[in-house]
């Protein structure tokens, strides 16, 4: 109901079912999968065997012979790079470069804090913003190839305990920060990230 | 260099993510070549990757890859 209250312009219709052949065959040209949401005090290893079977009945209705296309798959949820390499080996004729797991979340939530730190920088300014890894707290957001302005090396790579101390524990500690405030995941955040993530993929992106 | 995108990390057979760049062509995509990566970074960096390692190796052992 809220995605269509929402009139987003490039959503034509909506469809909900439980049957995985017949709806993920259907989807042109990204599906978005989501898994079973992590809750509080929920470890990661139990996410792993809760979402295995979703992504493995998944990746194997991708192989559709009346696709007319292939697909691109995005999958947000966690453990979201692993979710993606079980939907991929259970889909095998699908090109590798066509899924992609989600860290345009750790992304987004990285941009706010460097650009909060003097010389404070709005959002627009950022650009090169990099993350590495899983999509966990071991991820490594990666100041140092940041630019603020169009060029400028952000001044903020240069305070090591900064960077050490607050910005790098800040951003992959996010995830569980959230869970913490509300109770379970990332919603709003992790849709808006969805939407990013698919669009810079599909139609190129600006830098950021 | 730009990082927009997910990218498959295959070195260590999962899916990591290293800075890549979406062309406006259909959903291609690069990985950005020559970045420095400095001891501070490739610690973190390698940290990150064993993880994923890890959870390969725990969905391999449940049946979930081949």
């Amino acid at each position: 109901m809220e995605l269509d209250d929402c009139a987003f312009p490039s959503l034509a219709a909506l469809r909900t079912g439980d049957d995985p052949d017949a709806h993920v065959r259907r989807r042109q040209p990204a599906p978005c999968w989501s898994g079973a949401a992590r809750t509080k005090g929920m470890e990661r290893d139990d996410l792993l065997s809760a979402n295995g079977a979703i992504f493995t009945v998944q990746g194997a209705s991708l192989q559709q012979p009346r696709r007319r296309r292939p697909a691109h798959v995005l999958v947000p949820g966690n453990p979201a790079n692993t979710n993606a390499l079980i939907a991929m080996s259970n889909a095998p004729d699908i090109p590798t470069e066509r899924f992609s797991a989600m860290t345009r979340l750790d992304h987004n939530r990285a941009i706010g804090p460097a650009g909060r730190r003097r010389p404070a920088a709005p959002v627009t300014d950022l650009a090169k913003m990099t993350i590495w890894g899983n999509h966990s707290a071991t991820q490594y957001p990666d100041i140092f190839h940041a630019e603020i302005g169009g060029g400028t090396r952000p001044s903020v790579v240069d305070d090591q305990a900064w960077l050490e101390n607050d910005f790098i524990p800040t951003v992959q500690k996010r995830g569980a920060a959230i869970i913490e405030a509300r109770g379970a995941s990332s919603a709003a955040s992790a849709a808006s990230a969805v939407i990013d993530h698919v669009h810079d993929w599909m139609l190129g992106h600006t830098g950021r | 260099m730009a990082v927009a995108v997910g990218r498959l990390l295959r070195r260590s057979g999962g899916l990591g993510r290293a800075p890549s760049r979406a062309r406006r062509k259909d959903g291609e995509w690069s990985i950005v070549q020559g970045l420095d990566i400095d001891d501070f970074s490739r610690a973190r960096i390698d940290a990150s990757v064993a993880e994923l390692g890890e959870e390969r190796d725990a969905v391999r052992e449940l049946g979930l890859i081949g």
